[in-house]
C-alpha cells in the first residue's frame, strides 16, 4: 500500500522532468529532445497502467504533496476515474510522440527541444488536472496546460499565430470563468479540496452562490472542451498548427475538459441534485446534442482535411457532453468510453493526416483520388478503420460508445438524444465516405478499365516511415481491440468509477 | 456391337431353359410372365414417355439459356 | 477397437486440414489414406460404442454405432477410398477440400446420435457439395450450384424447423425412430429429409446439378447426399405407409426421366432418385426384412452406381462430350471402361452374379404382397435396364463410328481403370457370395437370394426389354434435346417473372433516382456546402465553406457564451 501511494506522483513527474531535461542537450543531438518525450512520456503511460489496474482492484490512492494533509496541503488522488483518464492522456502522448520523430524536425527545424518541451508540459498540465484533489491547484495546472497549448498552437504555420491568439482569448475567459466559479465554491464551504467541498456541499441545501460557481466552472471548462457553442476557438487552432501539435492537442485536450465537468458534475456535486435540483446536465446535454449535429454539419461542409477533423471533434466531444447530460449510469459508461474511444480515433485520424501531408504536401479532399491507396496502403487502411469506427460501425470501438448512449437515452425515454445519435451516424457517413469514395473508389465517373488498371500499375508504393507507421497502424488495430474488449473494459474499469449517487 | 443369329440362339436357349426350370420349381406360374412382363413394359414406357415428352415437355437444349 | 470411440469423421476433417499444407501428390495421397484410416476405423467400430460431448443442457452424441449406421459407414468410407483413387490425377485443392468435407460430413450424420450434430453436417454436406457442383467451372454450373445451394438450404432449414418443433415438445434430442402420426414437427423432418432423398416435387436440383460438376465431383455427389437421406428415413421413420408410395413415385417418375435422357450423366442422375425410390418403398415396408432390404441395397448402390457414374466420368475425361446423341463408337478406345461399366449396369439391373441382384430380390421380396407396388416396381426395373443397361453403353460405345466430332479421344487415366476395376470387384464377389453381405445387414436375414423364381425373374425381364429395344434401336435414340422437369417452376419463370420485377423496380429506382438526384442535387447538398450560408447568417457568402469568411468572431464566440451561461443561471436559481 505504501508503494503504491508514489504511483500518482509517479505518473505526473515524468511529464515535468522531462519538460525540463529536453531542452539541455547540445543541438547536435538532435534526436535526444525526442527520446526524452517518448521514454518520459511512456514512463507515465506505464505508470497510469499499473494504477489503472491498481485502482480498479483496491480503489483510491491519495497523495499528499510534500506531506501536507489537506485542506493545508495539496493531495494527489487517484481513483478509478483519474487513473483512466491519466492512461487515456499518456497513452496518446505516447504514441504521438513517436509519430513525432521526422515530423517535428521537418516542420518546425531548428526548434525540436522547445517543441518537445512545451508539448511535455502540456502532458504535464493536464496530468495534474486529472489528479488534483484540490479546485485552485487544478485550476493552476489548467494555466500550465493552456499557456503550453497556445505556445503549440502558435509554433505552426503563418496563420497559427493569429489562431493561437483567439484561442487565447476564449482559452482565458474560460480560465477566468472557472476560477472565478471556485471562488464562489471556495466562499460558500470554505474549502479548496474536492473531498472537503463534496462532502460540505449536501449540507448547504439549495446555495445559490454554490450553484452559481459550479456553473461558472461548467461554462469555463465548457470553453476548454469546446461544447457547442463554445467552439469558436477550436477549429482554427487545429487547422493552423503543426501536425504534432494537432495530434497531442486534439485527442486529450477537450477530454481532461470533460473529465473535469464529470469530477464537477458527479463528484463534487450531489448528481441528484445536478440533474434535478438545477437542469444543469439537461443543459450540458442538449448542448452536446446541438453540437453533435452542428460539428458534422460543417465537418461535411470542409475540403481540408484538418479542417474536417476540427470539426469532427466538436461533434464527438458533443457526445460526451450528451453522456453527461443522461447522467445515469449508462451515459457515464457511455461519455467515458467514449473519450477512450475518441481519442483513440482522433490520434489515429491525426495521424493519418500527417502522413498523407509529409507524402503529398497537401490534405485538400478535392485532390485526393485513389492513387493514394496504392501509394500509402497501410496508412489508408487506417483511414478506413478509424472512419469506420466514427462511423460507429461494429465490431469497432466507436459502435460500443454509441451503443452505451443510445442505451443510456432510450432509458431515459430521451428521444430528442436517440434520434441525435442515430441521425449523426449517418452525417458521419457521409462526410468520412466523400474521403473514403475518393481514395477507394473514383475514377472520374467512369468504369474502371485497363486504362485505369496500367495507370494504377505505375503508381509506386511510397508508404511512410516505420516511426510513423507504426502509432498509425497500432492506434487502428487498437480500435479493433477497444471495441471486442468493451464489455472487459466497462466491467474491471468504468464501472468501479460510478459515483454511488449517479 | 452386332447381333448374330448365334447371339440371338443363345438368347432363345437361355429363355427356354429358364423357363423350365421356373416350371419345375411352381408349375402354377406361367413360366413366361416376366418375359412378357419385360416385353410390355419396355413398350408402355417408351411409348408412354417418349409420347408425352414429345407433345409436352420436350425443348431445345439452350432452352434455359435463352432469357 | 474398444477405446478408441472416435467419430469417423474426424479422419476427414483432419485430411481436409491438411491438404492446403501440402504438395500436389501428397494431397492425392490424403485423399487416399484418410479415408483407408476411416474405413480401417469404421469396420473396426463394435456396435453400442457411443461418444457424448456435453452441450448447454443437453449431450452431444457425436458417435453413436448402430448395425444400421456402420454398413452405411463402411459403404461411405469405401466408396471415398475408391473416389480417391479415381481422382488421383486431379490436383484442383479445392474440389480435393470439398470432397473430403462433403463424405466427412455424410459419415458425421450417420454417426451421429443427436439431431443437432446431424443438422451440423447436414448443411455441411450441402456447403461442401455445392462447391463440387461449382467446382464445374461452367457458367452453367455456377447457376446450377447456386440453385442447389437455395434448394438445401431450403430443405436445412425445414429439417431445423423440424427439430426445433420435435425437441421442444418431447425434450428429446436423440436421433430416433418416430411413431407413425403426423405431427408438424416429424412431418417437417421427413419434408426436409426427402429433399435430400430427392422425392420428386422436391428432387429437381439432383438431375439439374449432377450432371454439370466435374469428372470426379459427380464421383462424390452421387454416393452421398441422397443416400444419408435414406439413413436417416431408416432410422427415424421405420414403416412409415406414406414412404412406401414416396418410394414406387420416386422410382417411376425418375426412371421415366431416365428413359428420355440424352446426357449419359444425367441418366444416371436419374438412376440415383430411382434406385433410392426402391429403398424408400423398403423403408415404407419396414420390419426387419424392410430395413436390412433398403439397408443392402443402398450399400450395393452407393458402389455400383458409383462404378457407372466413373465409366460416364471416364467418357466425359476421354472426349468432353456427355450427350449420346454426339456419342457413338467409343468401344475401342475404351475396352477397360465398357466391360467395368457393364458390371455396374448388370449390377444395377439385378442381374444374377452381381450384388444388386441379391438386394433387388431382397426388396422385392420386402414389398412382396402389394401387388400394385410389387408390379410397379418390377415396370420401373425395365425403365431401369432399358436405360442403363441397354441404351446407354449402347449409343455411347456401340451404335456407330465416332462420331468426326471426336477424334481426338485421350485416354482416362490408369488410376480411373484401376479404381473401377476395385469396385467392379466387390460389386461380383458380393453378388457371388451374398452371405457377406447378409452378415454385414443390422437385423439378421432369413434370406435366399439365388431362388428359382428370383433368378428366373431377374434374367426374363431383361429379355423382354432387350427385344424390344433392340427392335427399336434406330427410333429411341431421337434428337439432342432436354426434358422439362420440376426445375422449369423455379428457373423458366424465375427469369421470366424476375426480368418482369427487375424491369418494374428498374424502372422505379430509376424515377426514384431521377427525381432524388433532383432533390439532392438542387435542395439538400448546397446547404451543406456552406451551412453559415444557408442559416442566414451574414458573414456566409460563397457557396461554398470558407474558413476565413464564414469563421465566428471572437464577439459572438463570446456573447454566444455569456448567453448560453445566462439561460442557465436563470434555469438554475
Amino acid at each position: 500500500m505504501e508503494a503504491w501511494v508514489h504511483l500518482a506522483v509517479a505518473i505526473l513527474l515524468p511529464a515535468f522532468f522531462g519538460a525540463l531535461v529536453a531542452v539541455i542537450f547540445p543541438a547536435r543531438w538532435r534526436n535526444a529532445p525526442w527520446v526524452t518525450a517518448v521514454i518520459t512520456s511512456g514512463l507515465a503511460f506505464a505508470a497510469s497502467v499499473a494504477g489503472l489496474v491498481y485502482t480498479a482492484s483496491r480503489g483510491e490512492v491519495r497523495y499528499y504533496l510534500g506531506g501536507w494533509e489537506p485542506p493545508m496541503g495539496i493531495e494527489l488522488v487517484m481513483d478509478p476515474l483519474s487513473a483512466f483518464f491519466c492512461a487515456v492522456v499518456t497513452g496518446m502522448a505516447f504514441f504521438v510522440f513517436i509519430h513525432g520523430k521526422t515530423v517535428v524536425p521537418r516542420e518546425t527545424p531548428g526548434k525540436e527541444a522547445a517543441f518537445y518541451s512545451t508539448a511535455l508540459l502540456l502532458v504535464g498540465g493536464l496530468l495534474g488536472i486529472v489528479l488534483t484533489g484540490d479546485l485552485f491547484n487544478l485550476y493552476v495546472f489548467l494555466e500550465i496546460s493552456s499557456l503550453a497549448g497556445y505556445a503549440l498552437v502558435a509554433i505552426g504555420d503563418r496563420r497559427a499565430p493569429f489562431s493561437a491568439f483567439r484561442y487565447l482569448i476564449l482559452g482565458t475567459i474560460g480560465a477566468s470563468f472557472y476560477l472565478l466559479g471556485v471562488a464562489f465554491i471556495a466562499m460558500e464551504t470554505g474549502s479548496f479540496n474536492m473531498g472537503d467541498v463534496a462532502r460540505v456541499v449536501p449540507a448547504l441545501g439549495d446555495s445559490a452562490p454554490a450553484t452559481v460557481g459550479l456553473i461558472l466552472i461548467v461554462f469555463g471548462i465548457g470553453l476548454k472542451m469546446a461544447l457547442f457553442p463554445m467552439h469558436g476557438w477550436l477549429s482554427d487552432a487545429y487547422t493552423y498548427a503543426t501536425s504534432t501539435s494537432t495530434a497531442i492537442i486534439a485527442p486529450i485536450g477537450t477530454k481532461v475538459a470533460a473529465y473535469v465537468l464529470l469530477r464537477g458534475c458527479f463528484y463534487m456535486f450531489d448528481p441528484d441534485f445536478v440533474r434535478e435540483g438545477i437542469p444543469l446536465t439537461t443543459i450540458i446535454g442538449y448542448l452536446g446534442a446541438v453540437g453533435i449535429i452542428w460539428g458534422s454539419v460543417l465537418a461535411i461542409a470542409q475540403s481540408d482535411l484538418k479542417r474536417m477533423l476540427a470539426f469532427s471533434s466538436v461533434s464527438q466531444v458533443g457526445y460526451i457532453a450528451l453522456g453527461v447530460g443522461l447522467a445515469s449510469p449508462l451515459g457515464m459508461i457511455g461519455a467515458v468510453l467514449h473519450t477512450l474511444n475518441h481519442a483513440v480515433m482522433k490520434a489515429c485520424l491525426f495521424l493519418v493526416n500527417t502522413n498523407i501531408l509529409s507524402r503529398f504536401g497537401h490534405t485538400d479532399i478535392r485532390r485526393f483520388d485513389r492513387t493514394f491507396r496504392i501509394r500509402m496502403p497501410w496508412t489508408m487502411a487506417a483511414f478506413t478503420l478509424a472512419a469506420i469506427s466514427m462511423i460507429g460501425l461494429p465490431p469497432t470501438a466507436g459502435f460500443f460508445s454509441k451503443w452505451y448512449l443510445v442505451l443510456g437515452s432510450w432509458e431515459n425515454a430521451n428521444y430528442v438524444f436517440l434520434g441525435v445519435i442515430l441521425v449523426s451516424s449517418l452525417l458521419n457517413v457521409v462526410y468520412f465516405f466523400r474521403v473514403l469514395e475518393k481514395i477507394y473508389l473514383r475514377t472520374d465517373g467512369e468504369p474502371y478499365d485497363e486504362k485505369n488498371e496500367r495507370e494504377d500499375a505505375a503508381v509506386e508504393r511510397e508508404e511512410s516511415p516505420a516511426s510513423m507507421l507504426f502509432p498509425t497502424v497500432f492506434l487502428a488495430a487498437s480500435l479493433l481491440v477497444l471495441g471486442l474488449a468493451n464489455a472487459f473494459i466497462v466491467t474491471y474499469f468504468i464501472r468501479p468509477m460510478i459515483p454511488s449517487g449517479l | 456391337m452386332t447381333m448374330n443369329r448365334i447371339t440371338w440362339i443363345l438368347l432363345v436357349l437361355t429363355l427356354i431353359a429358364t423357363s423350365a426350370a421356373s416350371y419345375r420349381a411352381d408349375p402354377d406360374t406361367f413360366p413366361l410372365y416376366y418375359f412378357v412382363f419385360g416385353v410390355l413394359g419396355c413398350l408402355l414406357m417408351l411409348f408412354i414417355t417418349k409420347g408425352v415428352a414429345k407433345k409436352l415437355l420436350s425443348r431445345k437444349e439452350d432452352y434455359y439459356d435463352r432469357v | 477397437m474398444t477405446g478408441f470411440d472416435v467419430p469417423p469423421v474426424a479422419f476427414f476433417l483432419l485430411g481436409a486440414a491438411l491438404l492446403p499444407w501440402l504438395p500436389a501428390v501428397g494431397r492425392a495421397g490424403v485423399c487416399v489414406l484418410f479415408p483407408l484410416l476411416a474405413l480401417v476405423h469404421v469396420s473396426l467400430l463394435t456396435e453400442g460404442a457411443e461418444l457424448a460431448v456435453p452441450f448447454l443442457q443437453y449431450e452431444l452424441v457425436l458417435l453413436k454405432v448402430d448395425g444400421m449406421a456402420r454398413m452405411f459407414g463402411i459403404a461411405f468410407t469405401l466408396v471415398a477410398v475408391v473416389a480417391g483413387i479415381y481422382a488421383w490425377h486431379m490436383r484442383e485443392l479445392k474440389q480435393q477440400l470439398a470432397a473430403m468435407l462433403y463424405a466427412g460430413g455424410a459419415l458425421g450424420v450417420v454417426f451421429a446420435g443427436d439431431f443437432f450434430t446431424l443438422l451440423v453436417f447436414w448443411e455441411l454436406m450441402a456447403v461442401a457439395s455445392a462447391l463440387l457442383v461449382w467446382a464445374g467451372g461452367t457458367d452453367r454450373a455456377g447457376a446450377a450450384g447456386l440453385r442447389y445451394l437455395l434448394v438445401h438450404l431450403l430443405g436445412g432449414s425445414l429439417l431445423l424447423a423440424g427439430i426445433v418443433m420435435e425437441v421442444y415438445t418431447s425434450g428429446d434430442l436423440s436421433v430416433r425412430a418416430f411413431a407413425e402420426e403426423f405431427s408438424p414437427g416429424s412431418l417437417l423432418i421427413l419434408l426436409g429429409v426427402l429433399v435430400n432423398a430427392g422425392m420428386p416435387g422436391l428432387h429437381a436440383w439432383l438431375p439439374d446439378s449432377y450432371p454439370k460438376s466435374t469428372v470426379t465431383g459427380s464421383i462424390f455427389l452421387n454416393a452421398f447426399t441422397t443416400k444419408t437421406a435414406v439413413y436417416v428415413l431408416a432410422v427415424c421413420f421405420p414403416g412409415w405407409e406414406v414412404l412406401f408410395v414416396c418410394g414406387l413415385i420416386m422410382a417411376l417418375y425418375a426412371v421415366s426421366y431416365a428413359v428420355l435422357a440424352n446426357d449419359i450423366r444425367l441418366i444416371l442422375a436419374y438412376h440415383i432418385i430411382s434406385q433410392v425410390g426402391y429403398m424408400v418403398a423398403a423403408i415404407g415396408i419396414g420390419g426387419e426384412l424392410g430395413l436390412n432390404s433398403a439397408a443392402a441395397h443402398a450399400y450395393n448402390n452407393i458402389l455400383y452406381k458409383t462404378l457407372m457414374f466413373m465409366g460416364a466420368g471416364a467418357v466425359l475425361f476421354a472426349v468432353s462430350e456427355t450427350r449420346l446423341t454426339h456419342l457413338g463408337g467409343l468401344f475401342r478406345k475404351m475396352p477397360w471402361v465398357v466391360v467395368l461399366y457393364l458390371v455396374g449396369a448388370a449390377a444395377i439391373s439385378g442381374l444374377p452374379l452381381f450384388n444388386g441382384f441379391v438386394s433387388k430380390s431382397m426388396v422385392m421380396d420386402a414389398v412382396y404382397g402389394r401387388d400394385l407396388g410389387y408390379s410397379l416396381l418390377a415396370l420401373a426395373s425395365v425403365g431401369t435396364f432399358l436405360s442403363v443397361g441397354i441404351k446407354l453403353p449402347y449409343y455411347t460405345w456401340f451404335y456407330r463410328e465416332t462420331p468426326r466430332e471426336l477424334d481426338a479421344v485421350g485416354k482416362p487415366p490408369v488410376n480411373m481403370i484401376v479404381a473401377m476395376g476395385i469396385l467392379a470387384l466387390i460389386c461380383v464377389a458380393y453378388g457371388l457370395w451374398p452371405a457377406w453381405q447378409y452378415a454385414q445387414l443390422p437385423y439378421g436375414v432369413d434370406f435366399t437370394a439365388y431362388r428359382t423364381d428370383l433368378v428366373v425373374k431377374a434374367i426374363h425381364i431383361p429379355l423382354g426389354t432387350f427385344v424390344v429395344f433392340w427392335f427399336f434401336r434406330h427410333k429411341i435414340l431421337g434428337e439432342a434435346k432436354i426434358v422439362l422437369d420440376t426445375d422449369w417452376f423455379y428457373r423458366k419463370p424465375a427469369s421470366n417473372i424476375g426480368g418482369l420485377i427487375l424491369d418494374g423496380v428498374n424502372r422505379f429506382f430509376g424515377a426514384c433516382e431521377s427525381g432524388l438526384d433532383r432533390l439532392i442535387v438542387q435542395r439538400i447538398v448546397p446547404p451543406f456546402r456552406n451551412p453559415i450560408k444557408a442559416l442566414g447568417f451574414k458573414s456566409g457568402q460563397g457557396d461554398h465553406y470558407d474558413p476565413d469568411m464564414d469563421r465566428t468572431s471572437l464577439g459572438s464566440a463570446v456573447g454566444l457564451t455569456l448567453l448560453v451561461m445566462v439561460v442557465a443561471l436563470v434555469l438554475s436559481l
